[in-house]
């Protein structure tokens, strides 16, 4: 079996709210699981606020877990010795949500570049210059940028310029956290194959946040679903968009827009508001929004439980059907959807 | 709300850099009619959102408009004094832009920051302008709006920062919003939350102008698309015709590159 590069286990993050006297506890990341092999591409899904992002600064240390350990290559990252501490960070790199905060606005392009090779590879300046150049090349940048600031790009320009400062070091695991967001579907494209490439080459895992369900169909091997801190399905890629057990994964596969004209997917719809993090009953999340429950869903919170081989969802509702249908997110007009 | 339609014309301009002029935008025209919602979409780089800060006039001091005419109801807005201006500006046509994260105040609570903007437009009080705030990030479906409010940019999540900042360009009820990339780092069940949200009110006269890369979310919600292409428009039609008869092969290109992408989805 594939070496296991980065796992976690037990993770959680809280964050305590609210003025004196009136505390309480925002449970961002309540017990989270998760591993990802050499070479493999691991999808983080999920309800925006839902705890992606903070999974991720966990996973880098950049915020202390309230509990949970995280491994990098087998390692518990904690009881390190500040030299290995280094070593950690060039194995495991960040691609942040927004470039525009995380990219140093007072570094030119080059600088940035030019930065980690010089810090983890130690590349004189001859060889840094030439590697510079390779990677703006290689996320499709002109070397006319190297020598422009942040704020003198547009959003996609910053999001590349992201890439390939964390691929510079040749890591063992990217954290990418909505890496294409701000790119048009061609350069997307090219993107997504450039990470394709490196990872065949250097057998990097991915961890892979993103809204963007067809990059996930594309990319990702495997797919975890988060839903209020917790992960609520995960599984093949494959398995998990052709037959979505849990009502979150259906409502959400179910309302990605169809690029097509006069197409639209059969909705699963939830309902109601969406609650807040802050002081969550011992029940399943959805409980108030999901149109299958019943009463005992307000019980206790269900734990995932096999559906499929590699493939778990956390509903005894819809985990106890025996015979339960497939239920594709399929496209409404038939026949209209490419495949 | 009464109907404002948009209208840019011949809009031109350029960088000012050390190394000279770097033409960005190049007779940029289009139209984005008033109870609509017209996209705007095109490669990376192409001045989609250089044209958006050159419609409120706040695009950084290096770029320099060469020609070119914003017409806001038959007045060009770029040649309006600063000062009618300002009236304008989040009153009458407001943005939500890119990056939400940085364009919100770092050292102010989100509640606060909004109840500023209406108060900078509108004769309310304090009290009145914060209760506003709290419905406006409720209409985006931030949980807990009360408290949500009191909080800082940075107890936000990357989504619920974006939500606040269309919740800020839609408190003095605009008559025309232009959306940069305002749904990217949302999940697809509130990006429909929020593409319906913006349905409801271009039906009430609204116009919309949405920057994005999503063609999923123009099939959907937008009636006309411009098409961009490295500073110029290369298209521009029905979101019908675009998708069923692009005419320019940048745009055939564009679908060509989603349909491989999203094709395995449907
Ligand atoms: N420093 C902080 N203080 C208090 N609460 C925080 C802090 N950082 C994050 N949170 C809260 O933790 C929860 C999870 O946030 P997180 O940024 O991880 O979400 P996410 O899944 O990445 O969302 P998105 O898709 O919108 O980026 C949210 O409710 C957020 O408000
Ligand atoms: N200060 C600057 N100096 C020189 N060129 C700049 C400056 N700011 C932006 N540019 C360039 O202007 C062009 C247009 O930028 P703009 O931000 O409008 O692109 P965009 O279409 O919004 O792209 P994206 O989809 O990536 O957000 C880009 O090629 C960018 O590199
Ligand atoms: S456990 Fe109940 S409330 Fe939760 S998802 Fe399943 S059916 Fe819905
Ligand atoms: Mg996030
Ligand atoms: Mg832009």
């Amino acid at each position: 079996m594939t070496a296991i590069v980065l796992s976690a286990s037990g993770l959680r993050k809280h964050y305590r709210i609210g003025a004196l006297g009136d505390h309480r506890t925002l449970v961002a990341v309540d017990d989270v699981d998760l591993e990802v092999r050499a070479g493999e591409t691991v999808a983080l899904v999920g309800e925006s606020g839902s705890g992606k992002s903070t999974v991720a600064r966990c996973l880098v240390h950049l915020v202390e877990p309230t509990a949970g350990e995280v491994r990098v290559a087998g390692e518990p990252v904690r009881a390190r010795p500040v030299a290995a501490l280094t070593r950690v960070y060039r194995d495991v790199q960040m691609v942040f949500q927004d470039p525009n905060s995380s990219l140093d606005p007072r570094m030119t392009v080059r600088a940035l570049l030019a930065e980690p090779l010089r810090l983890h590879l130690r590349l004189r300046r001859r060889e840094r210059d030439d590697r510079v150049r390779e990677l703006v090349e290689m996320v499709g940048l002109r070397t006319d940028h190297l020598d422009r600031y942040p704020h003198q790009l547009s959003g996609g320009q910053r999001q590349r310029v992201g890439i390939a400062r964390a691929l510079a070091v040749r890591p063992r695991v990217v954290i990418l956290d909505e890496p294409t967001s701000s790119l048009d579907v061609s350069v997307r494209g090219q993107i997504l194959d450039l990470l394709a490439r490196v990872q065949r080459e250097l057998r990097i895992g991915y961890l892979f946040i993103t809204h963007d369900l067809a990059v996930v169909r594309r990319v990702a091997h495997r797919v975890l679903v988060m839903y209020l801190g917790g992960i609520v399905e995960q599984g093949p890629t494959g398995a998990v968009f052709a037959r979505p057990v849990h009502p979150y994964t259906r409502a959400l596969l179910s309302a990605a827009p169809v690029p097509e004209w006069g197409v639209r997917r059969e909705r699963f719809h939830l309902t109601g508001e969406i609650p807040s993090p802050v002081d969550l009953p011992d029940q399943c999340r959805l409980v108030g929004r999901c149109p299958l429950a019943v009463p005992a869903c307000a019980h206790a919170r269900p734990p995932l439980v096999p559906v499929g081989p590699g493939h778990a969802a956390a509903c005894p509702v819809e985990t106890s059907e025996p015979t339960a249908p497939p239920r594709g997110p399929g496209a409404v007009r038939a026949g209209a959807a490419p495949d | 709300m009464s109907g404002a339609s948009l209208r840019v014309e011949g809009l031109t301009g350029h960088f000012r850099t050390r190394r000279g002029a770097v033409p960005v935008l190049d007779d940029v025209s289009f139209t984005a009619r008033a109870g609509q919602v017209t996209a705007i979409v095109g490669e990376t780089g192409s001045g989609k959102s250089l044209t958006a800060l050159s419609i409120l006039r706040i695009a950084p001091p290096e770029f320099v408009v060469e020609r070119g005419r914003v017409l806001l109801d038959e007045v060009d807005l770029l040649t309006l004094p600063e000062r009618r201006m300002r009236a304008v500006r989040g009153a009458r046509v407001s943005m939500v832009f890119q990056d939400a994260r940085a364009a919100l105040n770092p050292v102010l609570p989100v509640g606060r920051q909004l109840a500023d903007v209406c108060r900078l437009h509108r004769p309310v009080n304090r009290r009145d302008a914060e209760k506003a705030a709290v419905e406006a990030l409720a209409a985006v479906q931030i949980p807990d709006a009360a408290r949500r409010a009191r909080q800082y940019p940075h107890e936000f999540s990357g989504g619920m920062a974006q939500r606040a900042l269309i919740a800020m360009a839609l408190i003095c009820e605009p008559e025309v919003v232009v959306f940069d990339e305002p749904t990217t780092g949302l999940d697809v069940t509130i990006q429909a939350e929020i593409m319906a949200l913006i349905g409801t009110l271009t039906a009430g006269g609204l116009t919309a102008l949405l920057i994005t890369h999503d063609l999923g979310v123009v099939a959907e919600t937008c009636a006309a698309v411009v098409v961009m292409r490295d500073g110029r428009v290369v298209e521009e039609a029905s979101t019908e015709d675009v998708f069923t008869r692009p005419r320019h092969p940048y745009t055939a290109e564009l679908l060509a590159a989603s349909r491989l992408v999203e094709g395995s989805l449907a």
